[in-house]
């Protein structure tokens, strides 16, 4: 109910300043905490169980937000100056390198993946690909939040650093 | 797993976990997680990034056209026929395709030879000049980024607090949100002095921090940094050439003299350890400024078939 959200709201405004002080908003942090109330009094979310919670990941979700239309300006700059910049004498890699590298590529994941072993392939994808919360993942496998956390980390860590080969290659 | 990974760096396995952490529906820990963004500016940087290609992928498997005969209850990738295994792969790829934590190195060096000066701007507008005899690495894709390889250089910082500028030297890390400091590398020593701003020494570990007028000497290999006070005027002096000493040896004031000048300078063994403190002012020609400035040191200038050469005064030296 917005009035209960109002309240919890006001008497939190403080920390919600913070925290998007602490994400990086600067001097925009006093106009992102009206957007914060705006997003989320907005909401057609119903009774909500955390009030307090909603409200920080809503400001979360807005510094993310706010990062990626960044990038994305940032991209389109780049784009724009490569164009600009392109050497006309060097071609694109032809279509049927591209699919071929992609699929050595995604065996080369699959591959890591497997030797992962089949707890951790299955936490990401439980977590990742079927959104499945931490805390069900771990009752459902018979193990602790923080087993969950170390093979997602586990996961995330080695699919990183196979970017990272991928990216050097 | 491969001896060629790249690693994650300390900054980036934090970043992980609280990216894991804050994905989760039911997560309630903002309060430390504030605590971590609160430790550093470039936590909510590399957050940031960890964050964006996850958040990407509900965006590509909703994208993706159904199939006439597409069951919406099945998930997505048993819908295309592909084994668990092989989705998580597609699926890791997808977000790998998105991931902005790597971009393609695009390095390049400035250097000079020795004697001569070279300033450069960054995309950034933060500038480097660099003394005689002197090399910094730098990449385009990391814009914050320098390694200064060898010899001195000022650098002037763009003020940035989110994305502080970080320099390596040897094994030595500097960050700085924006300032001006000058760094020295010899094989022995790093130097850094601050004009202006803040700059912290090993943000990631000691994390000493430098104002205005400090000076850090930072061993290589054992030993702990010195700190000193300095002028902050002087931290510059080198590119109107002046050089200012506290009690230094003259072995390192000879390297300096190399440097700037750009022309050898070799010491006896017998006055290397000798100390000076004053201010050398290197005006006019090269000939000139080594008879003038030697007995200021308490030594004697020799002219070499290579350059010169510091050498015992015949006058008895206090």
């Amino acid at each position: 109910m917005a009035q209960g959200l109002e309240a919890v709201f006001l008497m939190h405004r403080d920390t919600l300043l913070r925290f998007l002080r602490a994400r990086g908003a600067g001097d925009a942090a006093e106009d992102l905490v009206q957007e914060v109330w705006l997003r989320a009094s907005g909401a057609d979310s119903g009774p909500i169980a955390e009030p307090l919670s909603y409200l920080y990941r809503t400001a979360n979700n807005l510094m993310l937000d706010r990062h990626r239309s960044h990038k994305r300006r940032e991209q389109r700059e780049q784009d724009w100056t490569d164009a600009e910049s392109a050497d006309p004498s060097v071609s694109e890699a032809p279509s049927a390198e591209r699919v071929l590298l992609a699929r050595d590529q995604l065996r080369r994941t699959q591959e890591e993946l497997d030797a992962l072993g089949e707890r951790t392939a299955t936490i990401f994808r439980l977590f990742r690909v079927e959104g499945v919360p931490q805390k069900q993942i771990a009752t459902d496998l018979g193990v602790s939040l923080t087993t969950v956390e170390k093979h997602l980390q586990k996961a995330y860590r080695a699919m990183i650093e196979l970017r990272r080969r991928f990216d050097a290659e | 797993m491969s001896s060629s990974t790249i690693p994650l760096s300390d900054r980036e396995e934090a970043a992980l976990i609280w990216a894991i952490r804050t994905r989760d529906p039911h997560f309630a820990d903002w309060e430390g997680f504030t605590r971590w963004l609160e430790e550093d500016a470039a936590n909510a940087v590399a957050y940031d990034a960890m964050m964006v290609a996850d958040a990407a992928l509900p965006e590509m498997s909703a994208t993706a056209p159904l199939a006439a005969n597409d069951d919406p209850v099945t998930p997505f990738w048993r819908r295309r026929g592909l084994s668990s295994l092989a989705a998580v792969a597609a699926v890791a790829i997808l977000l790998l395709s998105y991931w902005q934590m790597a971009p393609r190195p695009d390095p390049y060096s400035i250097e000079t030879a020795p004697g001569a000066r070279r300033e450069i701007a960054l995309a950034d507008g933060s500038r480097i000049a660099l003394n005689g005899g002197s090399r910094v690495d730098l990449d385009r894709s990391r814009p914050r980024y320098a390694v200064l390889a060898r010899g001195e250089a000022l650098f002037t910082i763009r003020h940035d607090a989110a994305d502080p500028f970080e320099v390596t030297v040897g094994a030595a890390t500097f960050q700085d949100a924006g300032t001006i400091f000058n760094i020295v590398k010899a094989d022995d020593r790093i130097d850094i002095g601050v004009a202006e701003g803040k700059v912290i020494y090993d943000p990631r570990g000691q994390s000493i921090a430098l104002d205005p007028g400090q000076a850090l000497q930072v061993p290589v290999g054992q030993g702990t940094a010195v700190r000193r006070s300095i002028e902050p005027q002087a931290v510059s002096g080198w590119r109107t050439g002046r050089l200012s000493y506290q009690g230094e040896r003259l072995d390192r004031v000879a390297a300096d003299l190399s440097r700037n000048l750009g022309v050898r300078v070799d010491i006896d063994q017998r006055v290397r350890a000798q100390n000076f403190t004053g201010t050398l002012q290197l005006d006019g020609a090269i000939d000139g400024v080594m008879r003038r400035i030697a007995p200021v040191l308490g030594v004697r200038a020799q002219a070499t078939r290579d350059g010169w050469r510091l050498v015992e005064s015949d006058v008895p030296h206090s």
